[in-house]
């Protein structure tokens, strides 16, 4: 063979090989899908950061020597942020790109926060009835498109160099079913896939794949499983459930890990929902090309408390040769699974409060003792309705190999009451009861961080906090642990030991979620502030003085002075 | 004016009306319906008042107003005198982010709500 013959065969075969893996050069492509599986220290480019749902930045720059030098860079306001600033930022390339209430979109210059483009969705008023609005909890970027669902049931695609719309699709009929989008939707190959919220509607909620280039919906599956053993009567018409936050991806077993919510009605007078109700309060492993079902695990049948299995990340792991995944529901255990088969490996507890079962087996997941609210005189049950932890997520720290993850140990007293599913002319909600916070037997309710080993639950250290926090966490490889609480504080904490290096006011408490991210060489640490969600409606029973906490919203943005 | 004065003059209308149609749509669209003047029944029977609270625990305690009307991130309702005009105009149409409820719920069952929550007026906390 010649050489300029075999030069043009090996120029063919490689371009060949580039498309196939999909390893076009980046920045043409703006998120290239490789950049998705192989995450450049410097970016963020999706809701956990890596679809491992670490939420773990490499960067070292900002370390436990120089926290203590850290000044704000810039700060950026959404405007008209009610509930709570709620999202966690994306960064590719140095652009970062972010949500705020009422699907208002922000593709900001990441070192300056010099605004490149917004886009305000224009919403049906319908959203103005819904029991899940107006926040928004994240993007999803790739395609050359940042992705979201909005409050009024569609999933919506821009570029994402201009802001434009690409595409919008229809997917959930809002005014019927009062569900929507307030997740962030994650990009796998050339799909798609979000979950709709429906936990406290009678209705069938469901978790959605569309094809990224065009909207097309590709798959649905449907958390009510068609099964008469599994939901008596016609119970599952009205069963709820949905997968209304984020899930994690293993490339290379090619599945997808996904949270289910809670059945509808959230409390059962005895007859509500007759069976397991499956695929409600579960983990599911599903094909991300076809939506099949690979294996599930019910990590609460026939949910009794609203303990949502939707929420937070879901850890991909590997160790002593396992390939592990560690995911929590609202319920503050902690499971811990074989994630090529669903087998349990361990199951145990982040509350150091509970009664709603006496344990959990830690071999086969089974729960014992169950004390489920039953209709009749109020029932005391720990932890309450707004979970062991809500959904905000920890963050996992391969080089520590400790995960920090927060708690609330609080109670609650719930009275169930016997209700009939309103799906006319739009579903209502469906709680079959209600509940107020409670503080746990011979104590004060509080809340804490903690350093715990994700698969053992081993703890290493642990901070309090008078007011449950519900942020998300931060952790990097400068050996931090960032994390801001409901009173407006975020805190740099030694990864090692807990102790607390850094600390700065934000005037509004935190919801959403702490990245970090490099620009031209310079790291910085982005902390979305502004106090809001509806589980905050829960505190004032117990401390009043948060019904005037402030409000607000705003994104700062912190790098060493 | 001249007849050019008057053709410019016309046209700047018509402009401005082609112009301002969107907007007129879309506020039209969000117009509440009239409100009902007088409750269908009277406020302070206590059936009407029993089938309010029950209501009032399925829709609008938990996560937003507390039990019983007790203090929570919405405002506390027991022991304050409202409007009874005022109270079904809040329910029907929210104010972010209580969301509006006019559509979840027939003009009967927000005059409930209403009945129950006047009837916490008097409660001393």
């Amino acid at each position: 063979m010649g050489s300029k013959r075999a030069w043009w065969w090996g120029a063919v075969s490689t371009l060949l090989v580039l498309l196939l893996l999909d390893v076009t050069p980046v920045r043409a492509q703006g998120a290239g899908l490789s950049r998705l599986l192989n995450v450049d220290p410097n970016d963020w480019p999706m809701y956990h950061r890596t679809y491992d749902t670490h939420r773990f930045s490499p960067l070292g720059q900002i370390n436990k020597t120089n926290v203590k030098d850290l000044g704000v860079a810039w700060v950026h306001q959404p405007g008209a942020v009610v509930q709570g600033l709620e999202s966690t930022p994306i960064v590719v390339d140095g652009v970062l790109y972010y949500s705020g209430s009422y699907n208002r979109v922000f593709a900001l210059d990441g070192a300056t926060g010099r605004e490149i483009w917004h886009y305000f969705a224009k919403l049906d008023p319908v959203v103005n009835t819904l029991f899940f609005q107006p926040y928004n909890r994240g993007l999803a970027v790739g395609h050359g498109k940042v992705f979201f669902g909005t409050l009024d049931g569609r999933v919506m695609a821009l570029d994402m160099k201009t802001g434009k719309e690409a595409w919008s699709t229809t997917v959930l009929d809002t005014k019927k079913c009062s569900c929507n989008f307030t997740g962030a939707p994650l990009v796998v190959k050339d799909k798609l896939i979000i979950g709709q919220t429906s936990g406290e509607l009678p209705i069938q909620g469901k978790i959605y794949a569309l094809n990224a280039a065009n909207g097309e919906k590709a798959w649905e599956f449907n958390t009510i499983k068609n099964d008469p053993k599994s939901w008596g009567g016609d119970s599952g018409k009205f069963g709820g459930g949905g997968g209304w936050m984020t899930g994690s991806y293993d490339p290379a077993l090619n599945l997808v890990y996904w949270g289910t919510a809670n059945p509808a009605p959230d409390y059962d007078w005895g007859d509500a929902r007759p069976g397991d109700n499956l695929y409600t309060s579960s983990v599911l492993a599903l094909d991300p090309d076809n939506g099949q079902l690979k294996w599930y695990h019910q990590e609460i049948p026939h949910d009794d408390w609203d303990y949502d299995a939707g929420l937070g990340e879901s850890l991909v792991l590997d160790r002593d040769g396992k390939k592990l995944l560690v995911h929590q529901n609202k319920s503050g255990f902690v499971f811990v699974y074989d994630r090529t088969n669903g087998k349990i490996q361990n199951v145990w507890p982040m509350n150091h409060v509970y009664n709603w079962v006496q344990r959990i087996d830690a071999k086969t997941g089974e729960l014992i003792g169950r004390n489920p609210p039953r209709l009749g005189k109020p029932h005391f049950i720990c932890p309450w309705i707004a979970g062991g932890r809500s959904w905000n997520s920890g963050s996992y720290n391969p080089k520590t190999g400790l995960w920090y993850n927060t708690a609330m140990e609080v109670c609650e007293e719930v009275t169930v009451e016997k209700q009939t599913p309103v799906t006319e002319p739009a579903a209502g909600l469906f709680f079959g009861g209600d509940q107020v916070a409670k503080h746990p037997p011979g104590g004060e309710a509080y809340g804490h961080l903690d350093a715990r080993d994700p698969v053992t639950g081993e703890r290493k250290w642990s901070v309090n906090f008078k007011y449950p926090p519900i942020g998300s966490v931060l952790s990097t490889g400068g050996g931090l642990v960032v994390h801001g609480d409901v009173e407006g504080v975020v805190r740099a904490y030694d990864a090692d030991s807990g102790e607390e290096l850094w600390h700065f006011r934000t005037g509004s408490g935190h919801r959403g979620g702490p990245i970090s991210y490099a620009v031209n060489g310079k790291q910085y640490i982005a902390v979305p502030s502004g106090l809001g969600s509806l589980v905050l409606g829960l505190y004032p029973a117990l401390w009043p003085e948060v019904a005037d906490f402030p409000s607000g919203g705003a994104l700062f943005v912190f790098s060493l002075k | 004016m001249g007849n050019r004065s008057v053709r410019v003059a016309a046209l700047a209308l018509l402009l401005a009306t082609i112009a301002m149609t969107p907007r007129a749509v879309g506020q039209a669209m969000r117009q509440p319906p009239p409100l009902p003047t007088t409750p269908p029944f009277d406020l302070s029977d206590p059936s009407i008042v029993d089938a309010g609270s029950h209501l009032f625990r399925q829709t609008c305690t938990g996560y937003c107003h507390g039990a019983e009307g007790r203090l929570s991130r919405a405002p506390a309702l027991r022991g304050r005198e409202f409007d009874t005009r005022f109270l079904f105009q809040r329910i029907a149409y929210g104010a972010p982010p209580m969301p509006a409820f006019q559509t979840l719920l027939n003009p009967e069952d927000i005059w409930k709500l209403v009945a129950y929550i006047k009837s916490l007026q008097s409660v001393k906390e």
